[in-house]
């Protein structure tokens, strides 16, 4: 996707003033055609559902959050492996971008899953199957951007990244289970995160598309934040003053271990 | 009846305004970042493909 | 010492190592298990020992106590070697990583199954907790303690050289064990009759977690030692 190679400087065309391109123009145009279908058909057009009522437009958000975070902690744990093997300053800045997007997408999943929760329920927590794993495994992957803020040399800081990344995604089949016996006991089957196949026609237009709109926006998201993070990285190269500046204001500066 | 149909309405509302701001805040500072570093890193490394 | 002889007599050496340190420094009877007791006393005053939550709560009582001590046990482990250059010593001196991991691994499932011997009879004691089901018990007990030992040793050595690794190895490794407290709290439950269903399933559960980790460890551990 996003090539950092330094092309020619005879190249005709002036460099970017950002981190967009065409490619994130047009991705960012059909996530916005997407967003605005599921906003018309999630919060106007489609009824409410026959067991969920209008709650079912709290899952119209919800699923595709989680989904997003799931996308993005799967490039994460790809990136990390192939990190490993590679070593490339590629791999390890689409690692921590996925990571970080994973964790924004999963917070909202949550604070979505806790307003259902709170309409449905009447209280904002209630150990559900789904709420909980997603709040273990937010937690874990914040532990991983904890890391990742830790000042170090690249190679030292990518490395460790990478073996968080690794370490985590194969402990969400795990947590899924233990959670799904540990909650099985006391409650039937869960619809949070979840798509309905007997849904009406157009609450299934509305969840695809805001399901469509929520992965469009994750991966043009993933793009900026990785040529934002390849720009923090040459300009801390640079070593300019400002660039410390800049990297400081992120609270990673490029060198030496964490005081 | 009122004030739970109340609850629902802030309820389904609330998910929508915290996930579009939420996102729409996170992408602001990531595009604000990328345009602010692009004053320090010299033109000939910042080319996309 | 041993050129290349293998990755199990390279652990066997590790393992020898740690426990010999422990058996020297005797942090983990002098410090870690007093701290668990603690713990024990703390609940109790916690949960008022009269309404019966007490008992009711002994299996998850028990796995958090000893999850705490097992942070406490990697940070100490860990923390020596760090220090020291000891893990780069090894490495450098042509021990296979894998081997140094599971040594080390092997030294603090026998340190944690030796203080969870101990809480298990301050439960029994404090907790006034009866025991059935001894087989499924045990089984429960080692695999999670495996498990913890697995996950832990790769954190542990990925936090020792940080200096916020006190807080950190909490953060990183807790999230990491949640289901190693459910499955060996629910397991711990059936064991004492107060769960309907069978027990084995939860105990099969650790060991595909403590299977899991050992194997990734055992692969992690190269670039673990080599770059972070």
């Amino acid at each position: 996707m996003t090539t950092t190679k330094i092309q020619s400087a005879s190249t005709v065309s002036p460099a970017p003033t950002g981190t967009g391109s065409r490619g994130t123009k047009v991705l960012g145009g059909f996530a916005l055609v997407f967003l605005i279908i599921a906003v018309v058909y999630g919060l106007f057009i489609s009824p409410p559902d026959a067991q969920l009522g209008n709650t079912i437009r709290i899952i119209y958000m919800h699923v595709p959050t989680v989904m997003a975070a799931y996308l993005a902690f799967i490039i994460t744990a790809v990136s990390s492996g192939m990190y490993l093997w590679k070593r490339t300053e590629f791999w390890d800045l689409l690692g921590s971008s996925g990571a970080e997007i994973g964790v924004l997408f999963f917070a909202v999943t949550i604070v979505d899953g806790a307003l259902w929760g709170k309409v449905t329920w009447g209280v904002f927590w209630r150990w559900e199957p789904r709420l909980t794993t997603s709040a273990v495994l937010l937690i874990m992957y914040i532990g991983y951007l904890a890391v990742r803020a830790i000042p170090a040399d690249p190679r030292t800081r990518a490395t460790r990244c990478a073996i968080i990344g690794i370490v985590a995604i194969v402990n969400v089949p795990i947590v899924h289970k233990a959670v799904d016996w540990w909650r099985g006991l006391h409650q039937g089957k869960t619809v949070l995160g979840t798509i309905d196949p007997e849904m009406g026609g157009t609450q299934l237009f509305a969840m695809y598309s805001a399901l469509i709109a929520g992965l469009l926006v994750c991966v043009w998201l993933l793009i900026h934040r990785f040529r934002a993070g390849f720009l923090a990285e040459r300009a801390s190269d640079l070593g300019l003053d400002q660039a410390l500046e800049e990297r400081r204001l992120e609270s990673s500066p490029a060198t030496g271990e964490d005081a | 009846m009122n004030s739970s149909n109340l609850t629902e309405t802030l309820c389904i509302v609330g998910a929508w305004l915290v996930t579009f701001g939420a996102v729409g805040a996170y992408g602001a500072s990531v595009i604000l970042r990328g345009r602010r570093l692009s004053k320090i890193v010299p033109p000939e490394q910042r080319r996309w493909m | 010492m041993s050129q290349s002889g293998g990755v199990l007599s390279d652990a066997l050496l590790v393992a020898r190592k740690d426990l010999l340190l422990e058996r020297r420094a005797k942090i983990g009877i002098g410090q870690v298990l007093p701290f668990a007791i603690l713990v024990l006393l703390l609940f109790a005053f916690a949960l008022d020992p009269d309404r019966g939550i007490l008992k009711l709560a002994t299996p998850g009582l028990f796995w958090v106590t000893v999850l705490f001590s097992a942070v406490l046990t990697l940070q100490r482990s860990f923390a020596l070697e760090a220090e020291d250059g000891i893990l780069e010593a090894l490495r450098l001196s042509g021990m296979s990583p894998a081997g140094i991991y599971l040594g080390k691994v092997t030294a603090l499932t026998i340190e944690l199954l030796l203080l969870e011997a101990v809480l298990v009879l301050g439960v029994a004691v404090l907790y006034d907790t009866k025991f059935l089901g001894i087989p499924l018990l045990f089984a429960i007990a080692l695999l999670a303690t495996l498990g913890i030992a697995g996950a832990g040793a790769v954190y542990g050595a990925l936090a020792a050289r940080l200096r916020s690794r006190e807080t950190l190895l909490p953060l990183l490794l807790l999230p990491l064990l949640a289901p190693v407290l459910i499955a060996a709290t629910r397991g711990c439950e059936v064991s004492l009759e107060r769960e309907a269903m069978s027990g084995w399933p939860w105990a099969a559960l650790l060991g595909i977690f403590a299977l899991v980790y050992l194997t990734l460890g055992s692969f992690l551990f190269r670039p673990l030692l080599e770059d972070a």
